[in-house]
Formats: structure tokens, sequence, C-alpha cells
């Protein structure tokens, strides 16, 4: 086979031996990749209903075709598996080096069952896997965790692994690759902890077939120059993902704690230009990205010292306006700490927020939390970061997640969350298509499922009205689908919707499937792939239905459907997506319960 | 009449660094936003023009007071 090897390995974490298996051909072909063939290997091993933490649960690795191919951005995994926190499915994405190391071991995938009796890690160098202790490491944080690894193992292979949050099954625990790059959502970091997996070490000498290989060096690295060359001056290589701030919070969509309002007050002080004039050492990127959006960062300012990645956007909006704070020098700290202990810095702030409202509420007595814990509070959001990552006093109860927080003191409507995933940061009274995605996405409340924000706010592939709700159903089962072919294939989002689609809203993709095509020769037309998108994204749901979903879990909190927004122009605007529900369900071939008809399942092969 | 200006990121560069990308101006009733933004000479088709949030109709013109906010276009946040 070209672009994938067809060869997944899978260990069996209980009996600590490992097996080798190939893949058909036609399969590979229909489920594209990456998410895709995780999907239909999570369906067929586990059943959905089983306990997220249980040995039952299967935790896979997934690259796709286009990981470590000379594609711009050929550099992801994801990481699928039933999530603790949500209790549904999760794809969490990842960049960086690992994923490129894991593909030369000449892996698709590597799929992990079981359980552990004692902490150990995975070292998989080619074809030669072990399973090792992981006594002596465990406990120790991400960076430590890394380098005890690679002095084990070799010094030129990657890491990914979990630290103290991931050990104590924090539900906001991420897997974190490189020290600094996270897939980050819905507790993937609790469930390799649930394993004793520790980490995973890789490298490797494989490298992928080509179906035409001279076509697509040539193609890929045109491709490659194109987008460096757009990018020397871009706004992503200069401010990264914190110029971001400045726009939703001029669109009134920037959460603001807890989402109360869409406007930060404090916003200049938590920006691209501030985290330049303060911070920013350089920028830095994922393995051979021509775009450069990554902030390598260094803080002096006395209390808040380090050195490390971050913060991007999301961890700006959820650990900063979310929780009312404008002191950048904490904000950054504060990422550090979420990558040092393996969180996700989205799920972490918004369950603080969250509990900072719930304590000004008077909701949660400050017997419970021993202080108070206030919006503005950069110190108090440090602080119970750390014990929620230790499972320490009140860190007990924030480390199992805002809507599991909220609802133990008899109010879920205070926890901003879609199938308890917390919100990123784009308010969907004020960008009607996300609220739709994020009742929809088959994760919860992520903008990684198909994040149309980037034409409601960004102008990509041109500016749609946020506002309004005609055609935002079609729009999003397209940009859902269009996100599965991008995410099974092993490209970064930011790349591929820019530049491997074409430029209408309703995006199809055009250069991706060239490159699909140079790369596995499997003759896909952009149409065919949309439909293994389709496929997979409706398999996905299935699991989501076994997993005991219902069309009431297709909704937001009552916060975005009843409480308009009071500033900016969105202001009077509630998230309409109750009204948008039956034309999304009908587009997708769904009966009025959400439920993929006999019809739809048929046509996919399905059924 | 007076309106806002506010161009954020690397569209800052357009006005003297003292300005941190604000300015106060003041222009003709019947201006649009996007007359505004070609004359400082940034690239139109390249960039989401907002006037006090939302994106103008075409021809929209400009009231007193109002904020014209301009980024470049891109993919992601
Ligand atoms: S655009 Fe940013 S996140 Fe995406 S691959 Fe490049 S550096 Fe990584």
């Amino acid at each position: 086979m070209n672009g994938w090897y067809g060869k997944i390995l899978r260990v069996d974490l209980t009996n600590q031996t490992h097996t080798i298996e190939t893949v058909d051909p036609q399969f590979a072909k229909d489920f594209i990749g990456g998410r895709g063939w995780a999907i239909k290997y999570l369906m067929d091993g586990m059943d959905p209903a089983a306990d997220a933490l249980s040995p039952e649960n299967m935790l896979i690795f997934a690259t796709g075709p286009l990981t470590g191919s000379p594609a711009p951005t050929g550099n992801r995994y994801m990481v699928v598996t039933k999530s603790p926190l949500t209790g549904v499915l999760t794809n969490s994405n990842s960049g960086g080096d690992f994923p490129t190391w894991m593909k030369r071991t000449g892996f698709d995938l590597f799929i992990f069952e079981g359980r552990a009796e004692k902490p150990v890690y995975l070292w998989v160098n080619d074809d030669q896997v072990e399973i090792r202790s992981a006594e002596h490491i465990w406990g120790k944080q991400v960076p430590e965790t890394t380098d005890i690894m690679l002095a084990e193992t070799h010094k030129k292979a990657k890491v990914a692994c979990i630290g103290p949050a991931g050990e104590r099954l924090v539900k906001a625990a991420a897997i974190m690759n490189d020290k600094d790059r996270a897939a980050a959502r819905s507790g993937v970091g609790a469930v390799m902890g649930s394993k004793n997996l520790k980490g995973v070490v890789a490298m490797g000498t494989h490298k992928i077939g080509m179906a035409d290989y001279d076509g697509m060096q040539t193609y890929g690295r045109a491709m490659s120059r194109e987008v460096g060359e757009a990018s020397k001056t871009s706004v992503l290589r200069i401010y990264g993902t914190p110029y971001v701030p400045d726009v939703t919070n001029e669109m009134g969509i920037l959460p603001t704690r807890n989402f109360q309002t869409g406007r930060f007050e404090g916003v200049e002080n938590i920006n691209g230009p501030a985290l330049n004039a303060s911070f920013l050492l350089r920028p830095g990127a994922c393995h051979r990205c021509p775009i450069v959006c990554n902030r390598i960062t260094k803080v002096d300012t006395p209390g808040y010292e380090g050195e490390g990645e971050g913060p991007e956007y999301e961890s700006i909006g959820a650990l900063g306006s979310s929780c009312g704070v404008d002191n950048l020098a904490a904000i950054t700290k504060a990422n550090y700490l979420c990558n040092e202990y393996g969180m996700d810095t989205i799920t972490v702030g918004m369950t603080i927020s969250c509990a900072m409202e719930m304590y000004e509420e008077g909701i949660i007595p400050e017997s419970d939390i021993g202080e108070p814990l206030k919006f503005g509070d950069a110190d108090g959001m440090i602080k119970f970061l750390k014990k929620m990552a230790l499972r320490e006093g009140f860190g007990d109860k924030l480390a199992e997640g805002s809507y599991a927080l909220a609802e133990s003191y008899g109010h879920p409507e205070y926890s901003m969350s879609a199938k308890k995933l917390e919100f990123p940061g784009y308010d969907p009274r004020g960008a009607k298509g996300m609220g739709l995605l994020y009742a929809t996405s088959n994760i919860g409340a992520s903008h990684m499922m198909g994040d149309l924000a980037y034409a409601e706010v960004f102008g990509t592939p041109e500016k749609i009205d946020p506002l309004t709700i005609e055609n935002k159903p079609a729009l999003i089962k397209r940009w859902e689908d269009s996100f599965v072919i991008i995410d099974a294939a092993g490209l970064c989002v930011f790349m591929a919707v820019r530049y491997a689609f074409d430029k209408n809203p309703m995006i199809m993709p055009d250069r991706l499937t060239k490159l699909m095509n140079l790369t596995t020769g499997a003759d896909y037309t952009p149409e065919t792939l949309m439909q293994a998108a389709e496929r997979v994204y409706n398999l996905e749901r299935l699991f989501l239905l076994k997993a005991g979903i219902t069309k009431a879990d297709d909704t937001l909190p009552p916060r975005f459907l009843e409480e308009p927004l009071t500033e900016g122009p969105a202001a009077g605007h509630v998230a309409e997506t109750e009204k948008m529900l039956p034309e999304f369900y009908a587009l997708r071939g769904w009966d009025e319960h959400g439920v993929p008809t006999q019809e739809k399942l048929e046509e996919l092969g399905l059924e | 009449m007076k309106v806002h200006l506010k161009l954020i990121a690397t569209y800052r560069e357009y006005l003297p660094p003292e300005n941190k990308g604000k300015a106060e101006i003041e222009v003709p009733a019947g201006t649009t936003a996007v007359y505004i933004i070609a004359n400082l000479g940034i690239p139109i088709e390249e960039s989401v023009v907002l006037v006090d949030g939302r994106s103008p109709n075409p021809g929209e013109t400009l009231q007193e007071g109002s904020v014209v906010f301009a980024f470049p276009a891109t993919a992601g946040g």
C-alpha cells in the first residue's frame, strides 16, 4: 500500500503482549486513515457503553496517510478513545514531532487495550516493540518524564506521555508530546493513566510508499513553498493565535467571566501585541510546518517565572478572560503548569471559571473551597489549577470537570459545556453556526470538529454573517465532514482549510484530493472523499448513540439559549440551535430523533 | 464627523507606532469603511473589515462615532 502502511500495532497491556495486524486496502480507502480508521476499530472492538476508565476502553493513536508526507503540515496524529469527561467519543489532535516519528515506526495506528498491573511505557523502534517498567517515572511531570524516557531509549526518539494529572485520572488530563504539544481534550490523559501507561516512545526508519513519488515531491513541496511564502509576514507567524482576543472582543464573543459577557475590559493586556512585547522569545513550529504559529515564550515576572510554549488563544480565553484574569504573566505561567502536569487549558480554565461564578453566586460555600475564589483572582486560578492536577482538597471536585462540579451542587447550568465538554473561545450567541457545531459535534463543544469560525469570524475562505442561521446547517455539515478528511489525512486545519480546499464557504477538498491521490493512489474524487468522511462521521454518531446519547443531548447550556448577550454587535442575540437542528438532521439523513436512517447507513455501506 | 479606527495585529503598522493601531479620524458624511481602509493602503480583498463589530452591507456609510475595525483574513484561532 502507499501512504498507508496497512499495519497496526495492537498492545495488550493486561498480558504485556503485542500483535501486528494488516489492513484491507478497500477498508483503508473507505475510512481514509487516522480518525476514520480508529472509529471503526473502536466500534468493532469495544462496547460504547463501557466505563471509559475501565480496561475495556480502547486507546488509539492514529496517524493518517499524509502524516510524514511532503504535504505541508503533514505532522499530526489523533488520539481516539471513549472520554471519561464526557462519556462519549473523543478525537483529540496534536502536532509537533511525535506523530511523524510514530509514523516512521512503520505502523499507522497503535491500539492499546486492557490495563497494565504496574506503570509501564512502550518503546517502539521500527519492529522492535518493548513494554518497559515506568515505576521509577510514575509521579513525574511531563518534561522530566520525557527526558528520562529519551535517556533510557534513544536521544533521537520522540515521546508522548502523561503527567501527574493523567496518573490521578483528572478528567482534564492531556496526552503531551514533545513536552509542550497536547492531545488535550476530553481527558484522554486519564484514559492513559487508567491503563497504567505512562508514555510512548517512538522512532524508526520506515518511509511511506508514494503512489506517485515524483509527483508528490513536486506538488507537496511547491505547496509548502507557497504556504511558507504567504506565511512570512502573516499574522499567525508574527502574533500566533493570540491575535484573536482583539477580534472576538470586537465581535462581542470573547468568553468573559464564564461566558457571562463577550467583551473583556482587560483585553489589551492579553492580546498578541502584549505577548510579543513582554514574553515572546520566537515563533516555533510543528515538524516542517511552513506556517510557524507556535509561541516560544519566557516569563521573568516575579512569582510567575518560567519558559516554554504558549499561550495560544484558547488558553488565553479560558485561563484569562473567562476567569476575569488580565495578568498575562499569570496566564502564561498557568499554561506552562498545564503542560507540566499534563492538562487541557480549556477544561481547566472553564472549570475554574465555573467555580468562580458559583462561588460569587453563593452556591459553592467558601468552606468547601477553603478560601474566596473570585473572578480576576490570578493567583487563585494558578493555585486551584495545581490542586486540580493533584486532586488536593477542593481540587478533587475541580478534577471532575465543570459539568460534574456544577451538577454536584445541583446547578449543572453553570457548566459552559456541551455533552459535558467545555466550550472553546467563541460565544455561540454571536457565531450561530458555531452554536450548531457545539451542539452536534461527535465529541461535544469543540471548535476542532468543523471550525466555521474561520468563515464567521476570520474571513476564510470568505466572511459570512455570524448572526444569521440561514444555510448554517448545510455549512456545518460540510465543515464537519471536511474536518474529518483533514484529521484522517493527518494535516493541520490551519493550513488545510486555507490552502487545500476551494475558496467557497461550502468548501470542497480540491487540492487535498490531489495530495491524497498522489500519496495513496486511491483515485478519490472530492465527492468520494466527502462521502468517505460522511461514512466516518456517521459511524462516530452510531458510537454516541450506543453510548446512550439522545437528541436531548444535542443542545447547549441554557445561558446560550435563553440569556441574550448584552453588549456588542450580538447584543440581544441567543444561540438559535434548536431552530437549526431539524434541518441539520434532515441534511444528514437522520430521523427526527437524530438517528441515521437505514437508507443513509446503506448508502454509506454501514448497515 | 468623527469615527474611530482600530487596526489590530499586523495592521497596526499602517498607523504610527505610538498609535498602537488606534486613531480618531475626521471624515465627510457618506464615507464607507472600505474607503478608509483602502486609502491606508490595506489590501481589502485580504482583509476583514467590521463596523461596530459587524460586516457592513455593500455601500453602507459610516455614522458619527462608528468604530471601523480591520485585520488580515486568516484561518485559525
Ligand atoms: S500551523 Fe501551527 S499548529 Fe498547525 S502545524 Fe503549523 S505550527 Fe503546528
